[in-house]
């Protein structure tokens, strides 16, 4: 679902008008309309409503894909004219005294215009020069509604209408008389972003491995581990490029759990062949060592970093104390060391 | 060339700052007080350069001169590095410093009188038969832009006068206008950072190509100037000994070995706030496909056996080329 966010209903009215699948939500407090793929949300002007209402509506709509944010702006340069629509590229904050460091970008690419959202509206020179450094645009808004997505992972984008400078003041009732105006405005231009939007992405493609996939068992943990092993795997083998094949015969004697995880550790050692081929190595060394047991065993660095090894005894007899000292002077402490400095690899 | 430029008050009436903005025909600056009251106090997405940057014009405070970590240089100098500039107009999907700053604008400091002066001290506290070298590059490429900041012919006269300090300007510019007017000396070193070729046309955006770097150290070299080359990062591959092999190959048909001062080797290496923009910068990226791990210290790389194996690989083929071992060292390895 789209949510559409806005300050005012003015801004919203001709969305409304033109969405007749859009119903007043139960919970909304008239500020939240639900349609079949559309929601539409007026949240009220600045920041503080923007995280009350906005932050409601996101919980209680779990299917939001993405949140579309329009309104009004004022410039703060003169390559942004009255009238035009900005699609927005980042947003920041202004503290008053000073900036908030922290900062959230659009999904729109090609926009190249910043926007600083502002506890109040600029209406001193001095001030509009200042925030001109960081930004091309002036809301009140828009801060609130990125943080809210990136907190909830959406991605979001902005367009804003120029409806005045920033060292220009310009009265609220000037901007209510042409808030159909400026509706109509946003309504064609959202129109054209979703025909934009709705041609087929050329990098997109879909996941070709799901019946594959569906042979094994996933934990939340498995298929993260998954999802970053296949991102390796696509930039390694091409995208759709075939996943290891899987030995169904040795696998039906495993667990599902386990057969899941013997598949992705194939996936790994495919990926990484030199790690995989050194410990391989270590370990052979340390199973053929005459001693190892459960009792007595090698442990090597897992980052293969470190030279050095660590030993673990069970001693609970002189007969184990000697077998231990015999452990420890016949230890292959040279082989393993030369083969984490990459000697034979 | 660049969206804004702003100046430091102090420094509107500065020679420097002037004859910069002569260059780039600017008749509009932006006066600030100082350039970190806006530079840096925003997150600004790294790949908004692609977009246009800003450039800040402004005086380096605070410490001026650093010492290098371990193993940055060739063993047994001393090792310090210097700033005359704050970020890059290139776009190499390793570079650190996309996750260094927290914008990709670009500062150019211009009181180089205050840096020569440090660097006068410096080797005060060394004694006088002892190599002391000074990096330049670190933060910015050293040539890129060099033709507008101009800055190298203040540095040439100090190390003129002080043959016992050594300057090295590291950078993959073929930008070497600004050194073209100026005579080399036996204590400068111009680097280069050399990739093979199909590396280099992948992940070394938006910078000359290997022909144009190969080309630039020939002009160089033949107008007498010491090169040094880091072949760093290296990214393995399969064919990495026949990538070196051509590489060095086209090398040493352009450089006489007896002005190769030095080569220095190092693998790709991240600390993880670096690498973790690269995940966000460059999602197809082929480094993200490489055996690299998060290992012991937080940093991502090859793990030992690994690293050790690739540097010796291409050690052995720089050997076998004719570089002598005394001009190899391994960069950022024990």
């Amino acid at each position: 679902m789209k949510l559409l966010v806005f300050a005012h209903s003015g801004e919203a009215h001709e969305f409304i008008k033109n969405t007749p699948s859009l119903k007043s939500h139960a919970h909304g407090e008239g500020r939240l309309h639900v349609g079949d793929d559309l929601a539409v949300l007026m949240t009220g002007e600045g920041m503080d409503r923007v995280f009350l209402h906005l932050g409601q509506a996101l919980a209680r709509l779990a299917s939001v894909e993405k949140v579309y944010n329009f309104g009004l702006a004022a410039s703060l340069i003169p390559e942004c004219s009255l009238g035009q629509i900005i699609s927005v590229r980042t947003v920041y904050r202004s503290l008053f005294e000073r900036m908030e460091f922290k900062s959230y970008s659009s999904c729109d690419d090609l926009a190249v215009f910043d926007c600083i959202s502002s506890f109040d509206r600029i209406l001193d020179p001095k001030e509009a020069k200042k925030l001109s450094h960081f930004g091309h645009l002036v809301d009140r808004e828009l801060w609130a509604v990125a943080a809210l997505c990136h907190f909830h992972h959406i991605p979001f984008e902005s367009f804003k209408l120029i409806s005045d400078y920033g060292d220009q003041a310009i009265s609220c009732e000037a901007l209510k008389s042409k808030a159909q105006e400026y509706s109509c405005r946003l309504y064609e231009k959202f129109q054209q972003t979703l025909k934009h939007q709705n041609s087929p992405h050329p990098f997109s493609k879909p996941l070709d491995h799901r019946e594959f996939l569906s042979k094994f068992y996933w934990t939340q943990s498995l298929r993260r581990q998954f999802e970053a092993l296949y991102k390796r795997w696509e930039i390694a083998n091409g995208p759709g490029s075939a996943l290891p094949a899987i030995d169904e015969e040795e696998n039906q004697k495993l667990s599902p759990k386990k057969k899941t995880i013997r598949f992705l550790k194939k996936m790994k050692e495919s990926l990484s062949p030199t790690n995989s081929a050194v410990r391989k190595d270590i370990e052979a060394i340390i199973d053929s060592h005459p001693s190892t047991s459960k009792k007595f065993h090698i442990h090597y660095d897992n980052h293969l970093e470190s030279k050095n090894l660590k030993v673990t005894m069970d001693i609970s007899s002189q007969k184990d104390l000697d077998r231990g000292k015999q452990f420890l002077d016949t230890l292959p402490l040279k082989k393993i060391q030369s083969k984490i400095e990459g000697k034979n690899v | 060339m660049f969206n804004r430029v702003f100046v430091e008050k102090e420094l509107r009436e500065h020679l420097r700052a002037k004859r910069i903005l002569s260059k780039l025909g600017l008749q509009k600056v932006e006066i600030v007080e100082r350039y970190d009251d806006i530079w840096g106090q925003v997150k600004k997405p790294y790949l908004q350069k692609r977009q246009g940057l800003d450039l800040f014009i402004a005086k380096k405070r605070g410490q001026l001169i650093k010492k290098a970590p371990a193993a940055y240089g060739t063993v047994g100098a001393h090792h310090y590095y210097f700033i005359h500039a704050f970020n890059c107009i290139y776009e190499c999907e390793y570079c650190y410093l996309q996750g260094y700053f927290h914008t990709p604008d670009l500062v150019f400091f211009i009181n180089h009188e205050d840096i020569l002066a440090e660097m006068k001290t410096v080797l005060g506290h060394h004694a006088k038969d002892s190599q002391v070298w000074f990096h330049g590059g670190e933060f910015s490429d050293s040539l890129a832009l060099s033709h507008l900041s101009d800055e190298w012919e203040v540095y040439f006269d100090f190390f003129k006068a002080n043959p016992k300090a050594y300057l090295e300007l590291r950078t993959k510019s073929a930008n070497t206008k600004a050194l073209k007017n100026l005579s080399p000396l036996p204590n400068i070193v111009v680097s280069y950072s050399l990739s093979p070729f199909k590396v280099s046309q992948k992940i070394d955006r938006k910078t000359p190509t290997l022909k144009a770097r190969l080309k630039a150290i020939e002009e160089l070299a033949l107008r007498g100037y010491l090169i040094g080359i880091h072949l760093d990062p290296i990214i393995d591959s399969v064919d990495l000994e026949k990538e070196y092999g051509e590489l060095l190959d086209s090398l040493l048909n352009t450089l006489p070995t007896k002005q190769l001062s030095y080569l220095s080797l190092g693998v790709v290496r991240f600390t993880p706030a670096v690498f973790r923009q690269v995940q966000k910068n460059y999602p197809r990226s082929p480094i993200l496909a490489q055996e690299l791990t998060k290992s012991f210290d937080g940093k991502v790389r090859y793990c030992r056996p690994h690293r050790n194996r690739i540097l010796e690989k291409i050690k052995t083929l720089c050997l076998k080329k004719g570089i002598c071992e005394e001009k190899i060292y391994l960069c950022m390895e024990e």
